[in-house]
Parts: C-alpha cells; sequence; structure tokens
C-alpha cells in the first residue's frame, strides 16, 4: 500500500472515529449512543488492520463492536430509560466549564505532539502512523500468542484476577439482601424477593 | 517453544501469589452452606483466621525471600528488590491488621460476608505486584486491578445510600484518572522508542528529556497518581469516600492504596526523571495539599470527613520527597517518604479501627461520639490519642520521626520553604487533632455511647497499631536504615 492510501485511509478513519465518539457523548437516547460506540470500535479495527494487526483488527471487531454492545444495547433496552427517568444534565456553566478544561487539555497535548523533535523524526522516516518496522509474523494468531503468553504472561495472570474482582463486585453490589436480618431461606417474603433469590443462587452453585 | 519460569520469578510472585490464592480460599468457604443464610452477623472466624495465616504466609515470604537485585522477572514486568519487598511488606502488614478488625466490625454492622475478605485479598496482592511492578503494562494492569477492588469495598454496605455514592463518585472518578495515566503510558512508550521496560524508558530518558512529549507523558502520569493518592486538586472524591465506606475499609484504602501507589510513583519517577519543571509543578502541589488538608479539617465535626482531609495533608507531605529527588539531589531523600509511609500506615489504621470499635450497627462518626471513652475505655482512648499526636508530629510517635526525616531531608535539599510550609501546616494540624483527645478525656458520655462489644480481633489489632507507634517513635533506628537500605536497592547503589 503506497503511504498516500495509507495517510489517507487513516485520515478518514480517524476522522470517523473523533465524529462517532462526540456523537456518543451527545445523544440523549442512550441507543442511538450505542450504536455510534459500535461505528467507533469499528473504525478502531480499521485503524488495527491499517497496522497490519489483523487478529488484533477483527478480535476488536468481533468482541467490542459485536459481543460487548449486543450487551450493552441489551441492558439499555432492559433498563429502557425514559426521558424522565435519566438524572438532569449540567446547566450552560456546568458545560462550559467542561468544555473549557477538554479544552485546555486537548490543546496542550496538541501542541505536545506539534512540537515534539522525537515524533517528527519517526514521522519523516516512514507514513504517517510511524512506527518501527515491524517484524515478519507481525500480526498473526501464533506472533500475538506468543506475546501474550510468553513476553506478558504475568500481566496476562493478573487481568483474570482483575477480571474476578469484577465479577465479585458486580455480584455482590447487585445482590439485594436485607441488611442485618438473615436472608430467608423459604420465601415467606414479599414477591421482590424472587430476584434476590435468583441472585443467591447464582453465586451459592 | 519453551514456557520457563525460573525460581527467581517464582519467589517473586510468591508474597503476591499468597494473597490471590487466600483470596480465592476466603471466596470458596463462605459460598454455599448454612452459614450463607445468617451471613450477616456471624462472627466468622475462621475467614479472619484463614485470612491471618494468609497475610502473615506472605508477608513470611516477603521478608525472608530475596536479598539481592533481581530485575527483569518475567520478561521486564517485575523485579524482586529490596524497595519492592519493603513497600510490599506495609501493604501485606495493613492487610493483616484490617483482616483482624475486619470479623468483629463487620460482624456489628451485620454486612460480614466472604466477599469482603476475598476483594482485599485481590487488591492486596495486586498491590503488592505494583510495588514491584516495573513495566507500564504491569503497572497499569495491578493499578486497575487494586482499584476496582476498593471500589467495591468503599461500597460495601449497599444498602445505605452515601456508602454507594461514594463508591459511584470513586469509580467514575478512578476511570477518568486511569485515562491519564494511560494516555501518559502512551506517550512515554511511544517517546522512549518503543518500549514498556522502565529500565528501557531510563535508559532512553537522556536522549529524550528534553522533549516536550515525553514532559507531558511523566505529567499525565503524574497526575493519574495524584488522583489516586489525593492531592489537590484531585482530591475532591475523598472525604465523600472516607465518609459514606463503612469504617474498616476506610481505613485500608487510606493506607494500602496510598502506600501501593506512592511506591510506584516513586519507581517511574527515579527511572523517568522529569527535570526542573515537573519538580516545581509537583512542589506547587505538595504545598497546596499540605495546607488545603489542614484547613479543610479544622472544622470537620464527623471524624471520618476530618481523618480524610487529615490523609490529603499528609499527602502533600509525601509529596516533598519527590520535589527532592527531581531536582537533581538525588532520590536518596524517598527513604523518609517510606519511613513515612510506614508511620503514617500504622497510625492512620489505629485512628480508623477505634471507631470501627464504637460502631454499632452503624458508624459512631461524630467526634461528639467520643465523649468520655476514657472513662469507659481507657485503653481505647490511649491508642486513639497516640494515633492522634503520631498524625500531628509529636515527638516519641511514629509520625514526629517521619515528619522530622521529610522536613531534615527538604532543609538540606535547600528547599527551606517547603519544610517550613509543612512545618506550620503540621502547627496548625495540632488544633484538629487534638479535639478528638479532649472529648475523649474531658467531656461527659452522654447516653448509651461507648457499648463496645469487644470483637477481640480488632482489640488486637488496635494494639498492634499502637504498640507500632510507639515503637517506631522511640526506637526508629532499625527501621530508619531498613528503608535507607531499600531505596538504595531500587537507585541500584
Amino acid at each position: 500500500m503506497s503511504p498516500w492510501l495509507q495517510n489517507t485511509i487513516f485520515g478518514v478513519l480517524a476522522l470517523l472515529a473523533v465524529v462517532s465518539s462526540l456523537l456518543v457523548v451527545t445523544r440523549k437516547n442512550p441507543i442511538y449512543s450505542a450504536l455510534f460506540l459500535i461505528v467507533m470500535f469499528s473504525t478502531i479495527s480499521g485503524i488495527f488492520l491499517l497496522l497490519d494487526a489483523s487478529f488484533l483488527g477483527f478480535m476488536q471487531l468481533l468482541v467490542y463492536a459485536g459481543a460487548i454492545m449486543v450487551l450493552y444495547i441489551f441492558v439499555i433496552m432492559l433498563i429502557n430509560p425514559r426521558e424522565g427517568d435519566l438524572p438532569p444534565e449540567g446547566g450552560f456553566t456546568d458545560k462550559g466549564v467542561a468544555a473549557g478544561i477538554a479544552l485546555i487539555v486537548f490543546s496542550l497535548l496538541a501542541f505536545a505532539i506539534g512540537k515534539s523533535e522525537v515524533l517528527a523524526q519517526l514521522a519523516s522516516s516512514g507514513p504517517f502512523p510511524a512506527r518501527p518496522l515491524p517484524s515478519p509474523t507481525h500480526g498473526e494468531i501464533a506472533a500475538f500468542g506468543l506475546e501474550l503468553f510468553q513476553r506478558h504472561l504475568l500481566v496476562f495472570e493478573l487481568a483474570s484476577i482483575l477480571i474476578l474482582v469484577g465479577i465479585v463486585g458486580a455480584v455482590h453490589l447487585t445482590l439485594r439482601r436485607k441488611a442485618g436480618a438473615a436472608l430467608p431461606e423459604s420465601s415467606e417474603d414479599a414477591p421482590d424477593d424472587a430476584g434476590e433469590t435468583r441472585g443467591r443462587e447464582l453465586i451459592d452453585v | 517453544m519453551e514456557l520457563l519460569i525460573s525460581p527467581t520469578e517464582i519467589e517473586a510472585i510468591l508474597p503476591a501469589g499468597i494473597l490471590f490464592l487466600t483470596g480465592l480460599v476466603l471466596l470458596l468457604v463462605d459460598l454455599g452452606g448454612k452459614e450463607r443464610a445468617d451471613s450477616g452477623m456471624n462472627p466468622k472466624n475462621h475467614l479472619v483466621f484463614i485470612g491471618c495465616a494468609g497475610s502473615v504466609l506472605a508477608l513470611m515470604a516477603l521478608v525472608t525471600g530475596g536479598g539481592s537485585v533481581v530485575t527483569s522477572l518475567y520478561a521486564g514486568a517485575m523485579s524482586d528488590d529490596a524497595f519492592g519487598r519493603f513497600a510490599g511488606a506495609l501493604v501485606t502488614l495493613a492487610l493483616l491488621l484490617t483482616t483482624l478488625g475486619a470479623g468483629g466490625y463487620l460482624s456489628s454492622i451485620g454486612q460480614n460476608r466472604g466477599e469482603f475478605y476475598s476483594l482485599l485479598f485481590f487488591g492486596a496482592g495486586a498491590m503488592v505486584l505494583l510495588c514491584q511492578a516495573t513495566n507500564l503494562v504491569s503497572i497499569f494492569v495491578a493499578i486497575e486491578t487494586l482499584s476496582l477492588s476498593v471500589f467495591v469495598l468503599a461500597g460495601y454496605t449497599t444498602d445505605r445510600r452515601p456508602s454507594s455514592e461514594g463508591a459511584f463518585k470513586y469509580f467514575v472518578l478512578g476511570a477518568f484518572s486511569s485515562g491519564f495515566l494511560l494516555l501518559g503510558m502512551a506517550f512515554l512508550y511511544g517517546v522512549s522508542g518503543g518500549s514498556l521496560a522502565l529500565s528501557d524508558i531510563a535508559a532512553n530518558g537522556p536522549q529524550v528529556a528534553d522533549d516536550i512529549l515525553f514532559a507531558v507523558g511523566v505529567l499525565l502520569m503524574v497526575i493519574g497518581f495524584a488522583f489516586k493518592v489525593g492531592a489537590v486538586p484531585f482530591h475532591s472524591w475523598i472525604p465523600d469516600v472516607y465518609q459514606g465506606a463503612p469504617v474498616i475499609a476506610v481505613g485500608w484504602m487510606a493506607v494500602a492504596v496510598k502506600v501501593a501507589s506512592f511506591a510506584a510513583l516513586l519507581r517511574l519517577l527515579v527511572a523517568a526523571g522529569g527535570g526542573e519543571t515537573l519538580s516545581r509543578l509537583i512542589a506547587a502541589i505538595a504545598v497546596v495539599t499540605m495546607l488545603l488538608g489542614n484547613l479543610a479539617a479544622l472544622n470537620q465535626t464527623n471524624i471520618k470527613r476530618m481523618l480524610a482531609y487529615s490523609g490529603i495533608a499528609h499527602t502533600g507531605y509525601l509529596l516533598i520527597p519527590l520535589v527532592l529527588g527531581l531536582t537533581g539531589t538525588g532520590f536518596e531523600s524517598g527513604s523518609s517518604m517510606l519511613f513515612y509511609l510506614a508511620a503514617y500506615s500504622v497510625t492512620t489504621f489505629a485512628a480508623f479501627a477505634v471507631i470501627a470499635t464504637l460502631s454499632r450497627g452503624q458508624d459512631r462518626e461524630s467526634i461528639d461520639d467520643l465523649n468520655g471513652l476514657a472513662s469507659k475505655h481507657p485503653m481505647i482512648a490511649v491508642v486513639m490519642t497516640l494515633a492522634m499526636l503520631s498524625l500531628a508530629g509529636i515527638p516519641l510517635t511514629a509520625g514526629f520521626v517521619g515528619k522530622l526525616m521529610i522536613f531534615r531531608d527538604a532543609v538540606e535539599g535547600g528547599y527551606i520553604y517547603l519544610a517550613l510550609i509543612g512545618i506550620i501546616s503540621s502547627v496548625i494540624s495540632v488544633y484538629y487533632y487534638l479535639r478528638p483527645v479532649v472529648a475523649m478525656y474531658f467531656r461527659e458520655a452522654t447516653g448509651d455511647q461507648h457499648e463496645v462489644e469487644h470483637p477481640w480481633g480488632l482489640h488486637l489489632a488496635l494494639a498492634l497499631a499502637g504498640g507500632a507507634i510507639l515503637l517506631l517513635g522511640i526506637d526508629p533506628q532499625a527501621l530508619v536504615e531498613f528503608s535507607v537500605e531499600s531505596m538504595r536497592s531500587l537507585l541500584g547503589g
């Protein structure tokens, strides 16, 4: 692929990513936000593909844009929030302050990226998304697996603890039970205890 | 292809591994059976015993192992040095005390469940790893793991609104700060030649240190850490979270998160440097944090909020060694930070544990709730007094030695104004630290206060913490030498 073509594709994808993430945070209806998030994830996976990281690119598409977003949309539809249910948004001053801070941080970062000599050196030596020369197996599943299970073995294992903490935490925080009181084993309690019992079965397994 | 894990690697991972395993065991032991049904009120001594055994084992693994400095374990993800072991041992010690106290306290509020202990231990394992982590990815994943566990602990009492609110605030801001951390890491990764290892960043640092992208990268990471340790202006979540969370969890997060985050930040700055500008910036943050923390604590009537602001002030003191390190006087002053962290840990834990002993059904958290405590429970009052004196930095307590070391370093490093502001703000702090003491000794108790149920674990933890405050205050020499040695192992001298 010629550097020119690569740069153009990158530019289009990057622009799409920025625009769609802006739409994610500005839409009132959460379903629209979720749909634009899918667009955003897809553009990111496109950028991965552009960087020859084919496996990662497709995983991004399958896992994030596919599976996780389906879950998101499921949850949103399950909760089905209406206009009135959502907390009121901040007023004009709140938004102004937030936008101001975001603008300052953005211009600081943009200034740093523009001024950086190291980055300029890297950029002049190749196509725009500057990178060192990849190995011949770069982006293949085998190379990816080796990287994950050899070089990043410790982090990989730690990530499993992270997920476990997430599961335990989510179950604990969402499980409804009466504080202090003994949990009823029989169901002489109100019907809304059904969810509680179900939740308990979940973790008792 | 070979997957090899060398014996040194196993030795290095052993303490964290023991903690993770204990967490799993605690989770499984408390599942199912009749125990589950009446869980909340039962003191569940077996969980406390398992937890104590696990943390003592991990502590032994930390203290006995190592000896020599081994870097680049797990392809550079972690190292095994006295510095990491020292900080890890502090975390594990706090874990031991928290576990001891948790059984009695949690059953008194009817929330004694295995999840608390397992989340505690998973978080602790991640903290121990964070103290040893030497590349950007392992630092990040360790921070995320410990944060996630602390978020849940902060909102542990799900039936209490302030607890859930505090936890949610903490969660959102924590996720936000992780963004800063991650972006900073990405910048560092890009500038330092595409390497994640701190050692490579240190090696390439001198060539790119003048590059603005490098400076911004370090700055973003420092901001991320500033959120975690609660430095001004990233401190706003602390009072609400501390007020809402169950007090034994507050003691844990006030101590352990700070120890682990400061250890990682120190390791990062030793590797990356950051130069004059960053040092001036951190100096400014330190000054504002010391003053604001202490001034805001002055008129708090809720003791948890007071201790929250006092924790912010102590973050300010702890930033001073970083300022000194970045200006080229060298990071030898990091040893005072290590000692201060040790002193701060035992002291802060003792203060929160005292509040935990008073809680019945819910936290008694007004300073008035301490009225007349001395006549009913003289020993608890003594420990509380010790803790307050140590936080204020009165001689013969651990806090005094810690402050002395930090201020002495500041004066020697030519930062007389930092030492001066530190001393002034310490003097201010004496006022509010003495208020609980006055309440305990010179006011009459009202009503049914102080009907302490005497949970044995909490009292044992109090005794240990109180003893440690005195011991470190009267004879700090051994620990001072140990922290100097640990710092030297990090600097590779």
